[in-house]
């Protein structure tokens, strides 16, 4: 296959280049992913541990960042439940106004609010009325647990579940497919085969228990990788050793890599 | 990197790049070395220490460390727990049958929950049959707990009967684990059980999660019941049955809800959503 394009639905721009959009040039950009053997695209989110709390000031400075990247980056709209009018706003401002494509990373466990309480509610079904994904960190079986209770309640809301529920990936499996969830895209990573406990074989296995539960249309790649300049990005490459040797029909590999992204971020 | 054995375990603990090395260096002074930080919580203080530990036990022949294994899953500690659990976890289902037996012959409570909370993870129903028994007969209520619990998140559907019982089990804690085992494995005849456990409930984080199992469970036959707790003064438990509605719908809810008007937002909208799923059916 030709150079494939991956979209990496996953990434967060760290609070330098934040503060000041300079610093992250198309050129300094296109250094991080010189390794790469594909074309990316990154879907971003404020980086800045604390950017829930300034939601409508965050979204603004992040289109400043996606706009010095002439098209090479897309963006989310952060969002902490604690600020719950600030988000809805920030929400209908960076989705309607300023293109922003999602809404996330929901990060429970350092927020401090459980996945699926109350306060979440309303994130959730703004989300679905504006027809934007919304991307859950899950990274075990209680946040796994939460996105799925989400994704059932709220069946109009498209939800990305991050890391594929991390460690609790075979419990978020089962749990997609026992109870036939068809609103939830999972979100992948490929972990580092040098570290013996995850060889490619046991990638493979995680690989094929996801398309097996939500089926390949589902599929999306997401890495949690901080953009700063100076750093070296290899996971698209990760991505695309364990497709091909999976053997993947081109076409699937292409859903993976970028398509089934690109439809449910709804972009060209 | 060079050193005494207490030296390395000393440097282990440490939050530096030299942890790793020292780590290396307790493997090469063969597998006693190796499993020692296991028994001495303290050398795992660092995740980078207890990562490098991980890594290297997992690679070492698993027949010549598996007792040190289950042995740290027993520990009071975390440390030598969350270690040893990785192992075991990175192992996947090759450790399910070593696991299983180890529940059988176990006397401790915290190498029966930590042995169960692996199994978990590695979601393997083989463990259904060692689990029923904890379930129904551990003493220790906590384990009866996670047992039921785990029977649930395993999808083993097999143990239908036993996730039942243990519906009356003397302790609130182990009774309310059985109601989420019992939506998970969607138990269709625990459904008049679940709404007594959940009637008499007070917290109302407790009772939604206990209308999400009926939820999940989808018995019409208590549609009823959902209608009631839609009138708890609780909002997050009413927004819970107004969702839980669209699978236990039956057609007598159509009048009572039509003329429901509930003053939090969410829970109207939510009414509101079922309204439109359910009278179009």
């Amino acid at each position: 296959m030709s150079k494939i394009e991956i979209y990496d639905l996953h990434t967060a721009v760290s609070g330098p280049c934040l503060e000041d959009p300079k610093k992250l040039t198309s050129e300094k950009f296109s250094e991080i992913f010189s390794k790469c053997r594909h074309g990316i695209r990154l879907l971003s989110m404020d980086g800045r541990n604390e950017a829930g709390k300034y939601p409508v000031s965050s979204v603004m400075q992040m289109k400043k960042v996606i706009d010095c990247l002439e098209g090479k980056m897309l963006g989310f709209v952060t969002v902490n439940p604690y600020f719950l009018e600030e988000g809805l706003e920030a929400m209908e401002l960076g989705v309607k106004k300023l293109n922003m494509k999602a809404i996330g990373e929901m990060v429970q466990y350092m927020e401090n609010w459980v996945t699926d309480e109350y306060m979440v509610l309303p994130v959730v079904k703004k989300a679905g009325d504006l027809d934007v994904p919304i991307n859950f960190h899950a990274g075990g079986e209680d946040h796994v647990e939460g996105v799925v209770h989400l994704a059932e309640s709220f069946p109009k809301t498209k939800f990305i579940m991050a890391h594929f529920g991390g460690r609790a990936w075979r419990f978020a499996a089962k749990l997609l497919k026992n109870f036939k969830i068809r609103n939830v895209w999972v979100e992948l990573n490929i972990p580092d085969p040098k570290d013996p406990r995850c060889p490619i074989p046991s990638t493979i296995e995680m690989v094929r228990a996801a398309v097996d539960c939500v089926d390949i249309d589902h599929i999306v790649f997401g890495t949690d990788f901080n953009i700063s300049p100076g750093l070296d990005y290899q996971f698209g490459n990760r991505l695309l050793d364990v497709l091909e040797t999976m053997k993947m029909k081109d076409r699937d590999m292409e859903k993976i890599c970028s398509l089934n992204a690109k439809k449910i971020l709804k972009v060209r | 990197m060079i050193g005494n054995i207490e030296q390395l375990l000393k440097v282990l603990g440490t939050r530096t790049p030299e942890a790793v090395e020292a780590a290396k260096a307790l493997a090469k002074k063969g597998v006693p070395a190796l499993c020692l930080p296991l028994k001495r919580p303290e050398s795992l203080s660092s995740p980078q220490g207890r990562h490098a530990i991980a890594r290297l036990l997992f690679v070492t022949d698993i027949s010549k460390i598996m007792s040190n294994l289950l042995d740290a899953i027993a520990s009071k500690d975390w440390r030598p727990v969350q270690t040893a659990g990785d192992v075991l976890y990175a192992m996947g289902r090759r450790s399910a049958p070593i696991l299983i037996k180890y529940l059988e012959t176990e006397k401790r409570s915290e190498g029966k929950i930590n042995a169960m909370f692996v199994l978990q993870r590695i979601s393997t129903d083989e463990a259904g049959k060692a689990i029923e028994k904890i379930a129904l007969t551990d003493k220790d209520p906590n384990v009866r707990s996670v047992a039921v619990m785990t029977l649930g998140m395993i999808g083993a559907f097999s143990s239908k009967d036993t996730v039942v019982k243990v519906l009356r089990d003397k302790s609130l804690d182990v009774r309310f684990s059985a109601v989420k085992s019992a939506g998970y494995l969607r138990i269709k005849e625990a459904a008049k059980q679940i709404v007594k456990i959940v009637e008499k409930e007070k917290d109302p984080k407790v009772k939604a999660v206990g209308i999400y199992s009926l939820d999940r469970i989808g018995n019409p036959e208590v549609a009823k019941d959902i209608l009631g707790f839609l009138k708890d003064s609780d909002a997050y438990v009413r927004w819970s049955a107004a969702v839980a509605l669209r699978r236990i719908w039956n057609d007598s809810c159509r009048p009572i809800l039509k003329k429901m008007k509930d003053p939090d937002k969410v829970v109207a909208s939510a009414i509101l959503e079922t309204m439109q799923i359910c009278c179009s059916k």
